[in-house]
């Protein structure tokens, strides 16, 4: 109850700020970038000078066409970049942390936000697909990408942060397969059928939002921020239209 | 109801900004409006805490599976 008094206030009475502030000298690489919230905040961070904004997205193609929206309404050329990054493959998560590390010289700001919401029974990798996009792909990357970001922070005597995008909707499950056996988590997330019940997967992707959260909240428990010169934090970005 | 209550895009997309360029007070944080804020009341529960840790556990055998080391490589 509490969760949806929340929700609706922020969505009735509450408009986030304009981002201000300076960028200049810092990259930043935006995930799930081509279009929606991805896209909005890259021309944000273009906007705010940032050196280089990288659309990390699985089609090149539509990239390139958000690489050009974002320039010509900025009006900053050779900031942005595309780069492929397809979040239904452990080797192209692995292989996307690797060019971006070489070519590089910095990671200031990492804002993980590909994510699917896909409804229909599939497997990528291991797992069901929204499991395997929003939170296994989504933590292999960011560990790929910490080494960098701890690079940047000590060549640079920054602080990065690396970004979860999650959801309020993480309130909005019970997380029942939670309790599935020891170590039989993600085999209980790949079940169709428990207990003679088939699974939908009205809730899969608040589960998966909610995972997110609890990952984030472990990591930084054994990484408290003196331990680790890189700030990771967990995002809201409230109801959007797309 | 997305009409009546839905953010455009753009007015979303500045707390991914504000998320981006937070600094070391948001470290382990859940940022929503632009704020700290407390997570779900399950996710600060006893159970939750134990479902954490089920999750962090599975999550990271599963991602050293992927790539060995790459839960430690930092």
């Amino acid at each position: 109850m509490a969760g949806i008094v929340r929700f609706l206030n922020s969505q009735l009475f509450v408009t986030p700020v304009k981002p201000s502030g300076d960028l200049t000298g810092k990259t930043v690489i935006v995930t799930g970038s081509n279009v929606g919230l991805g896209k909005e905040a890259a021309r944000h961070f273009t906007q705010l000078n940032a050196s280089t904004v990288i659309l990390a997205v699985r089609s090149i193609e539509k990239g390139e066409a958000a690489r050009k929206d974002i320039e010509s309404t900025t009006g900053r050329n050779d900031v942005v970049r595309v780069m492929q990054l397809d979040m239904s493959s452990y080797q192209s998560v692995l292989d996307f942390a690797e060019k971006a590390s070489k070519e590089l010289e910095r990671v200031d700001i990492a804002v993980l936000n590909a994510g699917v919401n896909r409804g229909v029974w599939e497997v990528f990798e291991q797992d069901e697909s929204t499991i395997t996009v929003n939170v296994v792909s989504t933590f292999l990357l960011a560990f790929a990408l910490l080494p960098k970001l701890k690079e940047t922070a000590n060549k640079f005597n920054v602080r990065p942060t690396l970004t979860i995008v999650s959801s309020e909707v993480h309130e909005w499950t019970p997380f029942d397969e939670r309790n599935a056996p020891e170590g039989k988590l993600f085999e209980r997330l790949n079940e169709k059928v428990v207990d003679g019940k088939e699974v939908g997967l009205g809730n899969r992707y608040q589960v998966s939002k909610l995972m997110e959260v609890l990952f984030v909240r472990a990591f930084c428990e054994r990484y408290p921020e003196s331990n680790i010169p890189v700030t990771v934090n967990l995002v809201n970005p409230g109801f959007c239209h797309s | 109801m997305r009409f009546f209550l839905a953010r455009t895009t753009e007015v979303g997309s500045r707390t991914l900004v504000h998320a981006g360029t937070s600094g070391v007070e948001t470290h382990g944080k859940y940022l929503s409006d632009c704020e700290i804020t407390e997570p779900s009341a399950f996710v600060r529960s006893d159970d939750g805490k134990k479902g954490q840790e089920k999750v962090w556990k599975e999550l990271v055998e599963k991602l050293e599976g992927i790539k060995t080391g790459i839960t430690k490589s930092f």
